[in-house]
């Protein structure tokens, strides 16, 4: 039987950031500059860990590819890579939430 | 309605592409298809030009559907894990990728190879001790005919004798004509897979295991040599303690020696005299190659040296220049972890399992030989036979505990971080 999204959570950084570079699909060196910017260089990834990564994430159907015109490999999510985003994203920013008030009451004593 | 039959189609999908677009020329457009018959039903319509697209898909459970939400591509029929796709658009932005077919053909390929290996192996042996034994005169073939015998048989008989008959030709035919499905199968994947792997956008043009621009010619190769600029230093086995290769590596290009080119099984480096550089080097174990292995990490700004020839358990060497930052090739300690525990699992039972065979031929030829000295005294080609299974052995040993260190050491380097 296949696994239940829920059992790969919580994701990694580096798997969670993946994730979310593909919600438009791109290249796999697009996703290593993507992630770079957005994360204002603090997540440098190393191209071996995108490799592996990204080959876990089409082994378990999270994503998938396609090639371009030039024949090179884009990858973009599936409906089953998204709804993990999705659940994960919930996940986060219930944790963000939390944590603002702790320190809301921290703030308060 | 029309059915042809076409048998090693999935050999070379490119051409049963085309051939399917031919019958579209031709007025016969697919309606489907059954790949264990190998058939392909058409139905009769007017002359068009259709592009067809075969793609092979395990884990999408229908057809992906990002090409059809393009509207560049429509499923015509689908079987197995088998799609065929009727191009709609001349420049679809998408295309389908070929790799899961790749991936699927490589691995036939790979295990028709290596049984190919194993029976060829055993035919040379079968092949030389028959030959020996005729040569020496131990061994001849002796021709007769065989009894006429009584020609009365119960049905039963008959029946039972058609039925081993069958079975007995249809086993001779599968003897006799494997090895050429084999050999068919080998070559024949060989040269298709080059193409899809180009499909699939792996366009690094390599040479057995060398990359084609850090291939140095023979002419070259000698002028360096006698200005002396170049020093070329073999290690063998380095392989299994790819971290201190790695560090010599660093070390020699810190002196300034740079490394030019890898010899073709990988034993050798040739360096050549230059400016001191800050260069990390990276050995890299993988399981599989994907076609995009050496794309994804080449456009990431990292130097290719060495890849070995098989897309299985390949060993790639890596190098990459750099300033302030050093640059890793697995940016979290996990990946780094699995990675090293990944090459100790696979080369250590590798190599204890090599070790146990080879220790038990040698005891086994050991103790035969050592039953029949008192007959036929000590003969020195005989005993020189289990010495060197059991030298081999020893070897093999000391690379199973090569790769166990250099776990060790990778995960003491971790946690002392």
């Amino acid at each position: 039987m296949a696994k239940s999204i829920e059992s790969y959570m919580p994701l990694s950084e580096t798997a969670y950031y993946i994730l979310l570079s593909l919600k438009i699909p791109r290249h796999g060196y697009g996703i290593i500059k993507y992630v770079e910017e957005f994360t204002n260089g603090r997540i440098v990834l190393g191209s071996g860990t995108i490799y592996t990564t990204l080959g876990k994430m089409k082994k378990s159907e999270f994503i998938t590819i396609y090639q371009d015109q030039d024949r090179k490999t884009i990858y973009t999510l599936t409906s089953k890579g998204e709804k993990l985003l999705e659940l994960e994203v919930k996940r986060i920013k219930k944790i963000y939430e939390d944590t603002l008030k702790v320190e809301g009451i921290l703030n308060e004593n | 309605m029309k059915t042809k039959w076409r048998l090693f189609w999935s050999y070379d999908v490119i051409k049963t592409q085309e051939w399917l677009s031919d019958q579209s020329n031709k007025g016969l457009s697919l309606v489907g298809f059954n790949p264990k018959l190998r058939t392909f039903k058409f139905e009769r319509t007017d002359q068009q030009n259709i592009q067809y697209m075969i793609i092979y898909d395990k884990k999408s459970n229908g057809c992906p559907k990002k090409y059809i939400e393009d509207n560049d591509f429509e499923e015509i029929t689908h079987s197995k894990n088998y799609y065929i796709l009727k191009q709609l658009n001349e420049n679809p932005k998408f295309y389908p990728s070929y790799e899961a077919l790749l991936n699927k053909n490589a691995k036939l390929k790979y295990i028709v190879g290596n049984i190919l290996l194993f029976v060829s192996l055993i035919y040379f042996l079968i092949f030389t001790a028959l030959l020996s034994s005729i040569l020496s005169g131990s061994f001849s073939i002796e021709w007769g005919g065989w009894d006429s015998p009584e020609m009365t048989y119960t049905t039963q008989e008959i029946i039972y004798g058609i039925i081993n008959a069958i079975i007995f030709y249809s086993t001779l035919l599968i003897i006799l004509f494997s090895p050429f499905w084999m050999i068919y199968t080998y070559f024949k994947l060989n040269s298709t897979n080059k193409t899809l792997e180009k499909l699939c956008g792996n366009t690094r043009l390599i040479k057995f295991t060398l990359p084609t621009d850090k291939i140095i010619d023979k002419s070259t190769l000698n002028s360096y040599k006698k200005q002396g600029q170049i020093i070329k230093k073999t290690k063998i086995g380095w392989f299994y303690a790819p971290d201190i290769a790695v560090k010599w590596l660093e070390k020699m290009e810190e002196e300034g020696f740079n490394l030019l080119s890898m010899s073709n099984l990988g034993n050798s480096f040739y360096f050549i005299k230059g400016e001191p550089k800050k260069v990390k080097y990276h050995v890299d174990f993988q399981i599989k190659k994907n076609a995009n292995y050496l794309s994804i990490n080449e456009e990431n700004g990292w130097k290719l040296f060495f890849t070995s020839l098989t897309r299985y358990f390949a060993i790639t060497v890596w190098s990459k220049e750099y300033e302030i930052d050093i640059p890793e090739f697995y940016s979290n300690i996990e990946d780094e972890v699995s990675h090293a525990k990944k090459f100790m699992i696979t080369y250590a039972s590798i190599y204890i399992f090599l070790g146990i065979i080879y220790a038990s031929v040698s005891t086994l030829f050991g103790y035969t030989i050592w039953t029949i000295i008192p007959e036929y005294g000590i003969n020195g080609l005989l005993i020189s036979i289990p010495i060197i299974f059991m030298l081999s052995t020893l070897l093999y040993f000391y690379y199973a505990i090569k790769v166990v260190s250099y776990y060790r050491r990778v995960m003491k380097g971790i946690n002392n971080e």
